[in-house]
């Protein structure tokens, strides 16, 4: 902490670090401890631990988070559960208890900070944390909301949910236009009723988009509380329009199965396998070198092969001898992406499992070819 | 007829809470995973970007972090970071070549700072890793054509071995680098010696044995290119099922099963 803050006072004042002295230094990491001790209470009194924790999602990176639908229940008694707040599997049930600064539950003894309240926010771990919203109950009746919801055309900010009657959804952003396919259902959760968005444009399966608590619904409008992209928020979705058979509940272009997409995650690598193999029999097949000296340096491809086949998001990016951005003649990057889009995209193998008995997944595929005056000598690993 | 509709009704039931069970499993994990910080981010980027920016300068951050780079394939950070390392750190200079060689493909930088690194103690053949870094300029060379000077760098970098080990000692990998550049350059006796030094380091060797059979078909031997193929093929296969299905005995010298069913389709066609 004192690390950073110095790294950052230098940073943002340079030179301020050197005229700072000791006194004010205490002064300052004074105030930084309170501060922290006020947004990070220490679970010291495990009464604000006890409740249901709805769980808001998974924070994978600096910018990046997968929604979380289980929920943990710390009973005063001790007893603790980790569920689905679908109810799609049973419970996972132990017991919990606070020791000093150290949080254990069920097996695991969290180290002192580890487990963190941030107002009504739950935080378990800080490598990749879970976070969870402390959970009232707030009675709904599912078959009057199911009524309500169902065929219609739901919009909050920019964003639409379409509830289409037979259990197909979207979720489509007004201002990038882009529209993706999923699957919906309601699910009771104590006297609660949840909106559940999960699977993609083929399957129920798959990971879950963020989950909604139904608070209040009428004709024109529900309020719902979930993760609105920024924070937990209590949010009103206008009716838009009824839904009729003929509207359209496919996703607007390609879509990854895998709601909860990053290449890293899913990527295939070549590296010395016989894939690299089969790239450079196609290479040597398909590839017309276009002789120009200076059409030398890399070229990478990048795309993706959702679990289904189909390929999207290509990008190309070009770089010269001394590894600057470089614009490639198009006769080049063309004949490479044609290959790509065509001939790797739609080999089977890239996107098998290499567990047998698991589904196939999305493929994250990134080619880097190496060029000398426009003739491929060699594919990175 | 119950119990079976008891069990199809379970079955049906369990099929639904299969996805369910998965993802409590999965959050059970990561809940374990985070009872105690990690020193490594290693499925997020920018927070182990951040993290980078926090640690003080040294060589092997400065190296990882290009390392980082190479992993994202962010080829324009990772030449900088490689640069940058090699200029502040010059006994860094060897590891850096052997980055530009192996994952870059850029026998020309490559060389560059297997130069450099050799020029630190110009009456000793510096140790890059395990190899001599005359080993790793014979690679460079051999990535551009130039067979005779690779065959100078093993030569170096064996001799050392030999004459500080003796040639049991020498990684059997270095024979047949030095033998796949005397094939290029037409001398297959040459080649069969190193590739016999090769095999006796280790007797299980299915890329020395294509290369062996590649020796001897330039010497019109093809009978017993054709066995050396036939054993090159066998031991792939046997090297296959033990270690994993990538495997590869060289990663500067790869070989693919396709290449010796070739070699001995074309030894075949030759024999009609």
């Amino acid at each position: 902490m004192k690390a950073d803050c110095i790294l950052l006072l230098n940073r943002f004042c340079p030179g301020v670090f050197h005229v700072i002295n000791s006194s004010s230094f205490i002064l300052f990491f004074a105030a930084s401890s309170l501060l922290t001790s006020l947004l990070f209470a220490q679970p010291s009194n495990r009464d604000q631990l006890v409740g249901t924790w709805i769980g808001v999602h998974a924070e994978w990176d600096i910018d990046f988070v997968c929604p979380l639908p289980t929920y943990i229940r710390l009973n005063a008694d001790s007893t603790y559960q980790l569920g689905m707040v679908d109810g799609s599997a049973s419970p996972l049930t132990s017991t919990w208890s606070v020791q000093g600064e150290s949080v254990r539950i069920d097996t695991i003894h969290y180290a002192p900070e580890m487990v963190r309240m941030q107002g009504d926010l739950l935080r378990i771990g800080t490598t990749y944390p879970l976070v969870f919203r402390r959970f009232t109950d707030i009675p709904a009746d599912s078959a009057q909301v199911h009524r309500q919801l169902t065929a219609k055309s739901w919009q909050a900010g920019n964003v639409v949910i379409n509830l289409f009657a037979n259990g197909k959804a979207s979720l489509e952003d007004v201002v990038t236009k882009q529209r993706t396919a999923h699957f919906w259902r309601l699910a009771r959760f104590g006297s609660s009723v949840f909106l559940i968005i999960r699977g993609n444009q083929y399957t129920r399966d798959g990971n879950y988009k963020p989950i909604w608590q139904i608070v209040a619904n009428s004709a024109k409008s529900v309020k719902m509380i979930g993760w609105n992209g920024k924070s937990i928020s209590t949010e009103t979705f206008q009716l838009l329009k009824p839904l009729s058979p003929t509207d359209s509940c496919r996703a607007s272009g390609f879509q990854t199965c895998d709601n909860c997409y990053r290449s890293m995650w899913h990527e295939v690598a070549l590296g010395r396998s016989h894939k690299r193999y089969d790239v450079l029999q196609l290479l040597t097949k398909y590839y017309q070198p276009v002789h120009r000296a200076g059409q030398s340096g890399l070229i990478q491809i990048k795309f993706v092969v959702n679990c289904n086949g189909e390929s999207g998001l290509f990008s190309t990016t070009g770089f010269d001898e001394d590894y600057c951005p470089k614009v490639f003649d198009e006769r080049i990057t063309t004949q490479l992406l044609t290959l790509c889009r065509n001939q790797i995209a739609v080999d089977e193998s890239f996107r098998a499992n290499r567990n047998p008995d698991s589904r196939p997944q999305d493929a994250a595929i990134t080619l880097a070819f190496r060029l000398k005056d426009g003739n491929i000598t060699d594919i990175l690993p | 007829m119950k119990p079976i509709v008891y069990l199809l009704l379970l079955l049906s039931a369990s099929a639904f809470a299969q996805d369910g069970e998965r993802f409590l499993k999965s959050c059970a994990s990561m809940m374990a995973t985070n009872r105690a910080p990690q020193s490594r981010f290693f499925f997020a980027e920018r927070r182990e970007k951040s993290r980078l920016d926090t640690l003080t300068r040294n060589a092997q951050n400065d190296r990882f972090r290009a390392i980082n780079y190479l992993w994202q394939r962010d080829y324009e950070q990772a030449d900088l970071w490689l640069e940058k390392t090699s200029v502040t750190y010059p006994k860094e200079s060897g590891a850096i070549g052997e980055l530009y060689l192996l994952e870059l493909r850029d026998y020309q930088r490559a060389l560059k700072h297997f130069d450099a690194y050799d020029a630190l103690t110009p009456a000793f053949d510096d140790i890059v890793y395990n190899s001599p870094v005359s080993y790793f300029k014979g690679l460079a060379y051999q990535g551009l054509g130039d067979h005779q000077r690779a065959i100078e760098q093993f030569s170096a970098g064996i001799d050392s071995l030999v004459h500080k080990h003796g040639a049991e000692w020498v990684n059997y990998r270095h024979f047949i680098s030095r033998a796949v550049s005397y094939i290029a350059l037409q001398q297959p006796e040459k080649a069969l010696t190193d590739l016999g030094f090769a095999l006796k380091n280790f007797n299980r060797s299915a890329l020395a044995q294509y290369h062996r059979g590649r020796a001897l078909r330039q010497l019109n031997r093809t009978q017993e290119a054709q066995t050396a193929f036939q054993d090159a093929s066998f031991f792939f296969k046997a090297l296959r099922a033990e270690r994993t299905i990538d495997f590869q005995e060289d990663d500067h010298n790869l070989l693919y099963e396709p290449d010796i069913d070739e070699a001995l389709q074309n030894l075949k066609t030759l024999n009609r």
